[in-house]
């Protein structure tokens, strides 16, 4: 069954994302919310794989793929299928 | 179109006492029609007074209730000890019996609960509505913030009320109706209440209720009247109350009035994909706001100020769309 979530950037205030399969609601901050709008137009609408992910944060975010905080983001964006498993 | 019918209170008591026995007392709240059937005369008193303003229906509008709720003298030995009074809703008793003399009280927790359960075709927010015109602000709080006491206050300036309670939200077009009930004003509110304005119309004190002493405050005819005229979000403020301290307030990150409207909501956890588009409309719309203050009338000066920025900038970005 395809992940469905619904996103909605709050300007410079982060952004809100809600997962239509778990109904679980997710806050992102200024800077997460930078991150998920930037992996999920790197993927077009389909799931990027991890090493791509990490690529791309190190390209174009200029962030450590390896820190706790940057880690737990990834793992909740694979949760919601903007990374592939 | 029909004349308008008559206010509660300009019915004779003995009509509303006969009404309340038949169980032919509609009350419409706006988001709501309750049938109510009572046999407890001082219980139709009390409820002459604290929704005095309120219109009867009409008997067309009064076929289909949303609730029919009793507040009834349970039978038994115990009737003759200590009398009490039972709040049923479809023949259950959602909750124990008060003492009789707060039948008042009882039978408001009962009507929010029984909202609060099943008006699911809404967004309900815990927040108190209020509004100037159309444009509505929307005070969420956690019991204990001043948020009943702050509505009360600002019915009282001239803003209409919508509810002290439920910020009822119409997910089709993102209206706030009302749900338009007494102002339950608790312990030191009242006399603070009383003592703010002469037009306050305020029923009994019930001491040693489960929430301290309350006393109901009157919806003014103005709320009363707009019942059916719903509102747009406008301004979202989280008012505290803080003895003595000075009026202060900053402006909040979407996404945290966003967690604080959604996760406290009452049934936002129920309706998915709806809840969350609704509330972040609202988000989206308008500018929140922490407020704490001391005075009311400080408090309300200042919430008109943010209401007409708001406004004001609503306006330059309409402007800027257009453009």
């Amino acid at each position: 069954m395809p992940l469905t979530r619904r996103y909605r950037c709050l300007d410079d205030d982060g952004g809100i994302l809600f997962n239509e399969t778990t109904w679980k609601t997710h806050i992102l901050t200024a800077s997460a919310a930078i991150v998920y709008e930037t992996l999920v137009e790197q993927g077009g609408g389909d799931a990027i794989t991890m090493d791509e992910a990490t690529q791309v944060l190190r390209d174009a975010l200029d962030l450590d793929p390896d820190t706790p905080d940057i880690a737990q983001l990834l793992a909740m964006l694979t949760t919601l299928g903007v990374i592939r498993r | 179109m029909s004349a308008p019918s008559l206010r509660v209170r300009e019915c004779d008591l003995g009509e509303i006492k006969q009404r309340c026995r038949a169980g032919q007392l509609h009350i419409d709240y706006g988001a709501a029609l309750v049938r109510v059937r009572s046999p407890l005369d001082p219980f139709a008193r009390t409820l002459q007074r604290t929704y005095g303003a309120f219109r009867l229906p009409h008997s067309a509008q009064t076929e289909c209730a949303d609730y029919h709720v009793e507040v009834i003298r349970p039978r038994g030995p115990r009737a003759f000890i200590r009398p009490q009074s039972q709040f049923r809703i479809d023949g259950i008793q959602p909750f124990d019996p008060f003492p009789l003399t707060n039948a008042l009280p009882l039978f408001e927790w009962g009507v929010n609960w029984c909202f609060g359960q099943r008006a699911n075709q809404y967004i309900l927010l815990h927040a108190g509505v209020l509004a100037k015109g159309e444009r509505a602000i929307i005070m969420a709080a956690p019991p204990g913030s001043g948020k009943s006491t702050l509505a009360a206050a600002m019915m009282l300036r001239g803003f209409r009320l919508l509810s002290d309670e439920f910020g009822v939200l119409r997910p089709e077009t993102g209206d706030l109706v009302a749900m338009l009930k007494p102002v339950a004003l608790k312990n030191q509110s009242v006399e603070v209440i009383r003592a703010f304005s002469e037009e306050a119309v305020i029923g009994p004190l019930f001491t040693g209720t489960r929430k301290g002493d309350v006393a109901h405050l009157a919806p003014d005819d103005a709320s009363a009247d707009a019942i059916h005229h719903p509102a747009r979000p406008a301004l979202v403020i989280f008012p505290s109350f803080e003895a003595g301290a000075a009026l202060a307030s900053h402006r909040l990150p979407g996404k945290d009035a966003f967690a604080h409207l959604a996760f406290n909501s009452f049934n936002y956890h129920l309706l998915g994909a709806t809840g969350f588009e609704a509330v972040a409309d609202v988000v989206a719309a308008c500018p929140a706001y922490q407020m704490r203050y001391s005075d009311l009338d400080a408090a309300i000066r200042h919430i008109e100020m943010l209401l007409d920025d708001a406004e004001a900038v609503a306006g330059a970005q309409t402007t800027e769309d257009d453009g």
